[in-house]
């Protein structure tokens, strides 16, 4: 059975129940959905770096040893550029650290601010360490010798005071990040209540931004999805103006994005940020199908009105089944490049379930559609008028003759191209990458103010750290490895965008010169006997909070932590410093007994912005392989391959040029528009490829001419699917999320651009193609000669002209005279019921003989006819018996039972295709129906010979079936028979391939008449190509007007043959 | 030769005899598991069909198999599941021959009487038995040879008629023979639980006895079926001897003594079966009330209680499906699912058993060569068979093929079991 043969089938069946595959279809949907009840998200800047990454396990480590967690950041700014350090601002400041305390989600202990922190000074070699703020007395000069004391504390200094003593920071600290967003929505609400004219209050830090970034995405979804939604059923409407080419892209959207998206919930993976594209994605792909499905079955109504729907809408899956499955497996191979190749959880989740939804959309588009369609059986709008008369729409006409200009023009198409690629590739060469959390959100957003002025303000919230870890208890304890750190944190501090640091060597430093009544001094001095640092470290747990630094060294002393401040979360500010930071640990400060771990925010980031760099361009190259290599296979040419690649290549590319040229930086979800576009954007160029290569092959046309019958049809439907692919990206960009608005925008962009790409550089490489040959001498003089002759011929061949007939117009070519005798032969009398026995002989290229003797029966009904075939010898497959009701509908499937002997039972079994061989021999399943009467609606006849006398002409007539389907149904390209006009019999008939290549020769001998009907005697078949040759020898043969009724009663075949026989 | 004799058969036998024939068939077995020669077999199925009257007809065949190695029934077999009537005739621990079939057809105007030893084969599925329940199987060679080749035939009548476009099939047995189950020894010998009445294969020794199933309850069973809208639609109802064996412990002289026993049961169905297009879709479903089954508790008191019995209902269902593939490829696809209700924890079966078939051939030179390939796996335990096979049609009458089986998986699964029984077998055939 060939793939089409096996399509029509498959697709006649789907159609034959459609409500119930609607409602199977339903079911699915709805069972796979109900998981969307399930969904959770995960919008923290951990979860882009896999579970038990270094980088995280740093942290972890930090909040172990040193309790340190992602903080909220509540900023008191007095109004006006006063000092905070003044009765109202100080009151705020401590109000709010003490209503932030009492939340659920804050960690008591963890919230920092002038309110609860202390200084250290020297009095009288004596050390004071005391809060700076005592509400008790908020007196103008208790006020000021806190600022004094504030300013002698360098650690606190542009941390919780900003260096010009206009704003006050409070640092309070998450219990559960993941409930970020619930207590920011609180810490919001909280500090609403202390704003005043006096003061301004923002509220940021990392936890924030995790915790607005997610209330952002819940109101982006709710607003996005369905406004993807209703712009691309609305952009449907457009392009086919009928309300009832809606409901089956519902079905296939609905099966789509609704079962990736709930079979990811039902897995229990998380929503993540990036997540917001994926039903928006999947909306576009899905639609895609429907686009291409619904403009082929438009295409065909409009030009076969009067043909039975369900007949076009199989014809239309059947064409287009293939095409779109390669277009899914290439747009799967996409989103398998960024899958397998991203090590970043939210990426490869999303491209893994991009291709799950990519499949659904793919499934319910093949096996639903049609389903959908057949119930609905929408008409074409008038915009398809044109298309019954063969001719394209305007904008397929546009569209047409835009290739066609390409195709005659490829030099300057291919000069061009050269020159657009010299372009990109500079502008490339300035694309960088970047990403910054708060560049999640819009300029004017709060959080973003907030952020941007807390980071100019204060020494910043992007945080840095350094785990120092010993070998022993008290390993850090010692006056070479403080020194140590000092060194470390000085060194740290001359890195561009560090602007703070803060570790227990400032508290030493601190207390040595408060001791030794010295004074502040940046460069850290610290005593040199590892006893006085001892003794240092208790003087301040007798004179201060014994836990004031836990942030700074564990209690056994054998962990010690340096905090640098950024000033910048750009991962293209803090990268240079992580690496040098890296490098000195590991040249420098790291000895026996001693290690330094990178920790913090920034070193996550950088850690994963560091993997999006190697991977990104990985995974395109990746998914464009796979894609070439699927387009070589599947076009079975390397050249035919490349060009299918070329035009969305050249498309990321340029955009990467654009990008580049622009400064759009490329980060995690702008990085996946190549990757994307690779897989969706490929798709317009496969379509057109596959037309192309179809009508090249099956024509031999010039590519000018192919171009012109093909594209415009081809180019109609990818242009709306670019179209809704577009509309579907670019409902992104009204998202709230700037990363999303990038991210819509770049792949709508693609998608068009690839699909004008395809439009001009697919032809173009044609045309040069066509041209390379043509310019190379190796053709021989007689074959020169020949070439015309070919090409006419070729022109000339049935499947061309069946071709023509499908595509542009339904033009029965065929002479009268061979239609009559065509009809004649149909028309040959024959009985109502006939049963002859039957010898088989089969005798491979070999000369290798095999025989069969069987009876058959045959009875002719209106709506069908029965026929019992019962194998008598080889005794192996005596009693065999093969039953079959074979309807004269051609869309109901004809039916068929097996009787097996040895099995003692009878068994249903498929049908075949008319074209599949009978039993073992040369003859079709055709050729048994017919009993070689020619079916006037299979084929064009044309008379091409007579010969013989007036009295007992013989004709010869040819015939090339009425379209390449009914070809491939038939598995011929045509025929030429010789015809007794005595008998109505052909007495020779040679069969052609679809290549027009002899296939078989059938020759009828021993004609005679059997109660007055003209019956043969034998009927013999070779086969060209495999050298097997078939004869049947009929013998006994009875006309009759009835057989009896159990010969074809499909339970009785286990009681054998009647006794009568 | 019986061709010879045939050809010089007298001129009265042509009136009685209408075919006669004789298929020999020799098969060479490798056990692959054990990488050593398994068995070499000789088979021969002599069989006649013959002329009973002007309207009447009927059937004879035998089938006698010898063996180089005293394997697939080793030492003197205990038959005993066989009815005296039915029961297979050994010659010596090699050589054993059986009737296969005996029967006469009496032609009626709308269909046929069918009396003697005969197989009855009802339901539409391949390789699973759901509704096909009419007659035990021998289970010497596991699945590995077809069901009608393991299938046993009994004495029995059988009315087939056709009223319109009815059809109603009678069937009544009184032959109380039941599923021939191997010895512990025998090459294919049930090993797994399951099938041991719960007990493990390497537990202690039993003297095994049987309950003569009671002779004055034959089994009955009726099916009707008609084409309806294209799909053909069977109704099916059984009464009668469940062919599975229970078990019961006891002590004999201070010995464990294991017998197995017989319970009745009903089994309601139907199936149904239709094609479209490049496919045919079959299904069948039965429901089994109160059907008993063993129960194990091995911390039992009284060690005759450890293996007990309980009534359950049962239900099973089957659905297939033939693909004509593209590229000529034939698949079938099936699906079993067996489930007992409200089943208490000592039950010895799962209370699903669910199993996956499938089968893929391709022909090649206008069917002369036959390539397959054969799948069974049983979800519940994920073991599996693969058998691959090789077909050759040397010529009209002589056949080849090679076939390899593999079994893999937990050895407490109905193919895991055999998990050491790998082989690969050539085999012969002439039919004359």
């Amino acid at each position: 059975m060939t793939l089409y043969n096996f399509l029509q089938q498959t697709f006649t069946a789907l159609t034959a129940k459609p409500r119930l595959v609607v409602l199977l279809g339903f079911i699915m949907i709805a069972v796979t959905a109900s998981g969307l009840a399930r969904l959770v998200k995960d919008t923290s800047v951990d979860a882009f770096v896999p579970e038990g990454h270094p980088s995280l396990l740093a942290n972890e480590q930090t909040t172990e040893l040193f309790g340190l967690s992602e903080p909220i950041a509540v900023a008191v700014f007095s109004a006006d550029d006063s000092s905070v350090f003044a009765p109202t601002s100080v009151q705020v400041v401590h109000d709010i650290a003490t209503a932030l305390g009492e939340l659920d989600n804050i960690r008591t202990d963890r919230v920092a601010s002038i309110a609860s922190e202390s200084s250290i000074r020297g009095i009288d070699g004596f050390i004071d360490v005391e809060n700076y703020i005592d509400t008790d007395d908020l007196s103008a000069a208790g006020l000021t010798d806190s600022a004094r004391r504030w300013r002698d504390m360098p650690p606190h200094v542009n941390t919780l005071v900003s260096a010009d003593e206009t704003g006050a920071v409070i640092m309070a600290e998450l219990i559960d990040s993941r409930a970020a967003a619930t207590t920011y929505a609180q810490v919001q609400a909280l500090v609403g209540e202390y704003v005043s004219d006096e003061v301004d209050i923002l509220v940021a830090g990392p936890a924030a931004v995790s915790g607005y970034l997610s209330e952002y995405i819940d109101a982006d979804a709710r607003v996005l999805q369905p406004v993807v939604f209703l712009i691309v059923m609305l952009f449907l409407y457009f392009a086919f103006m009928r309300a009832s080419a809606l409901l089956g892209p519902i079905v296939v959207l609905l099966g789509s994005a609704g079962g990736a998206m709930g079979i990811m919930a039902w897995q229990g993976v998380p929503y993540y940020a990036i997540t917001n594209a994926l039903p928006v994605i999947l909306v576009a792909i899905s639609v895609a199908d429907a686009i291409h499905i619904l403009s082929a079955y438009f295409e065909r109504r409009a030009r076969f009105p009067d043909s039975p729907v369900r007949e076009l809408v199989i014809d239309s899956m059947v064409t287009m089944a293939r095409p779109i499955t390669l277009t899914t497996i290439t747009t799967m191979a996409g989103f398998f490049g960024i899958a397998v190749v991203s090590i970043m959880p939210p990426i490869a989740y999303f491209a893994w379930y991009a291709m799950l939804g990519v499949f659904l959309a793919w499934f319910f588009s093949l096996i639903v559609l049609p389903a959908v369609l057949v119930l609905v059986q929408p008409k074409p709008s008038p915009l398809f008028a044109a298309w019954g008369m063969a001719r394209p729409d305007p904008i397929a006409g546009l569209l047409g003759g835009i290739s066609k200009a390409a195709a005659q023009h490829p030099a300057k198409v291919l000069s061009i191209f050269v020159a657009v690629v010299a372009l990109a590739l500079l502008g490339a060469s300035d694309l960088r990458i970047d990403r910054s959390q708060v560049d999640n959100f819009a300029a004017d957003e709060p959080i973003r103010i907030a952020d941007e002025r807390i980071h100019s303000e204060f020494a910043g919230t992007a945080f840095l750290d350094v785990i120092i870890t010993s070998d022993t208890d008290e390993g850090v304890l010692t006056a070479h490895r403080m020194q140590k750190i000092g060194e470390l944190q000085a060194f740290l501090e001359a890195q561009e965008h560090v602007n703070k640091t803060a570790s227990i060597v400032d508290y030493l430093s601190l207390l040595h010169t408060a001791i030794e009544d010295r004074p502040a001094d940046p460069q850290r001095p610290l005593p040199d006997s590892d006893d006085a640092i001892a003794q240092y470290l208790m003087v301040y747990e007798a004179s201060g909070d014994p836990s004031d630094l836990d942030e700074e060294i564990t209690p056994d002393y054998q962990a010690a932590l340096i905090r640098g401040v950024l000033n910048s979360h750009y991962f293209s500010d803090s990268r240079q410093v992580v690496e040098a930071l890296d490098t000195y640990l590991q040249n420098t400060f790291n000895e026996p007994g001693l290690t330094g771990t990178i920790a913090g925010d920034v070193n996550v980031a950088y850690h994963w912005m560091t993997a999006l760099q190697e991977s990104h361009f990985t995974g395109v190259g990746l998914s464009l392989l796979l894609i070439l290599i699927m387009s070589m296979l599947v076009f079975r040419s390397p050249v035919v391959g490349i060009i299918a690649v070329v035009p969305v290549s050249f498309t990321v590319l340029c955009i990467y040029g654009v990008m580049g040229s622009l400064g759009v930086y490329l980060e995690p979800a702008t990085s996946m528009f190549a990757a994307i576009s690779v897989g969706v954007g490929v798709d317009f160029a496969i379509h057109l490829v596959d037309r192309l290569q179809m009508e090249k092959r099956t024509t031999g046309n010039q590519i000018l001419q192919i171009v012109s019958t093909v594209v415009p049809g081809t180019a109609r439907a990818c242009f709306f699917n670019a179209a809704a692919l577009g509309v579907g990206f670019s409902v992104l960009m009204v998202s709230d999320l700037p990363m999303l608005q990038r991210f819509g925008g770049l792949v709508t962009v693609a998608a068009l651009a690839s699909f004008l790409a395809a439009l001009v550089i697919v032809p173009a490489c044609y045309a040069l193609m066509e041209r390379s040959r043509a310019a190379r001498p190796v053709v021989s003089k007689p074959a020169q000669l020949m070439l015309p002759l070919a090409v006419a011929l070729i022109c000339a061949a049935p499947e061309a002209r069946a071709s023509a007939a499908l595509v542009v117009a339904a033009t029965p070519t065929a002479p009268a005279d061979g239609l009559q005798i065509a009809r004649a032969v149909a028309e040959r009398a024959e009985s109502p019921a006939v049963t002859r026995s039957i010898k088989m002989t089969l005798t491979d290229k070999r000369g290798r003989v095999r025989q069969r003797e069987a009876l058959v029966f045959r009875q002719n009904e209106d709506a069908l006819k029965h026929t019992r075939i019962t194998y008598m010898a080889p005794k192996a497959v005596r009693e065999l018996t093969f039953l079959s009701r074979d309807f004269r509908d051609h869309t109901r499937s004809d039916e068929r039972w097996l009787y097996i002997p040895a099995a003692r039972k009878v068994r249903r079994i498929p049908a075949s295709d008319r074209g599949d061989y009978f039993l073992g021999t040369d003859f079709t399943f055709e050729d048994m129906q017919s009993d070689l009467k020619f079916d006037v609606e299979d084929y064009h006849f044309t008379l091409e010979d007579s010969s013989g006398t007036s009295e007992s002409p013989t004709y010869v007539i040819s015939g090339q079936p009425v379209s390449k389907k009914v070809a491939k149904e038939l598995g011929y390209g045509g025929f030429r028979a010789e015809i007794d006009a005595a008998t109505w019999f052909p007495t020779k008939i040679e069969f052609f391939d679809l290549k027009q290549a002899p296939l078989k020769t059938i020759e009828v001998s021993g004609l005679h008449q059997v109660d007055g009907i003209w019956t043969p005697q034998r009927i013999e078949a070779q086969h060209h190509r495999t050298g097997h040759h078939t004869r049947f020898d009929y013998a006994e043969i009875r006309h009759s007007d009835d057989l009896p009724d159990t010969l074809f009663n499909p339970p009785a075949l286990t009681r054998g043959l009647p006794k009568a026989w | 030769m019986l061709s010879v004799w045939l050809a010089g058969k007298p001129a009265a036998a042509e009136q009685w005899l209408d075919h006669a024939e004789l298929v020999a068939a020799f098969t060479y077995g490798y056990a692959t598991f054990d990488e050593k020669p398994l068995t070499s077999e000789i088979e021969l199925s002599p069989s006649i069909d013959f002329n009973a009257g002007t309207h009447n007809n009927g059937r004879l065949s035998l089938r006698i198999r010898g063996e180089e190695r005293d394997l697939w029934l080793p030492e003197e077999p205990d038959l005993s599941s066989y009815s005296k009537g039915t029961r297979p005739h050994t010659f010596n621990r090699y050589w054993l021959a059986e009737l296969r079939d005996a029967y006469v057809d009496i032609n009626l105007d709308k269909g046929q009487l069918r009396l003697g030893k005969q197989q009855i084969v009802w339901g539409a599925l391949d390789g699973i038995k759901v509704l096909d329940a009419l007659n035990p199987q021998s289970f010497e060679r596991f699945i590995l040879e077809d069901f009608e080749d393991s299938r046993i035939g009994l004495w029995s009548a059988y009315l087939d008629l056709t009223l319109g476009a009815w059809r109603t099939e009678l069937a009544l047995i009184p032959d109380t023979t039941t599923h021939y189950i191997p010895e512990p020894g025998a090459w294919m010998a049930f090993t797994a639980p399951r099938y041991r009445y719960g007990l493990s294969s390497s537990g202690e020794a039993f003297i095994v006895d049987r309950d003569e199933p009671e002779k004055d309850n034959p089994s009955a069973g009726l099916r009707i079926s008609r084409y309806v809208g294209g799909v053909d639609v069977q109704l099916i109802a059984i009464s009668g001897l469940d062919f599975e064996p229970l078990g019961r412990l006891g002590t004999r002289n201070g010995t464990p003594l294991l017998t197995t026993y017989h319970e009745q049961r009903q089994i309601y169905g139907i199936s149904a079966e239709t094609s479209f297009s490049a496919f045919a879709l079959r299904s069948e479903l039965s429901f089994s009330p109160k059907r008993w089954f063993n129960t194990l508790n091995p911390a039992a008191l009284n060690p005759a209680d450890t293996l007990g019995a309980v009534e359950l209902d049962q239900w099973r269902g089957a659905v297939g499906l033939d693909i004509n593939a593209p590229f000529d490829l034939f698949l079938n696809v099936q699906f079993l699912h067996d489930e007992v209700e409200r089943p208490p924890a000592e039950l010895v079966r799962d209370r699903k058993e669910r199993i996956f078939t499938a089968f893929l051939r391709r022909s090649f030179a206008y069917d002369a060569l036959d390539v397959e390939l054969r799948f069974y796996q049983s979800l519940e335990h994920h073991d599996r068979l693969l058998r691959a096979a090789v077909g050759y049609e040397l010529n009209d009458n002589m056949h080849l093929k090679l076939a390899v089986e593999d079994f893999k998986g937990d050895a407490r699964g109905p193919f895991g079991q055999f998990e050491q029984r790998d082989q690969i077998s050539l085999t012969w055939e002439i039919t004359l």
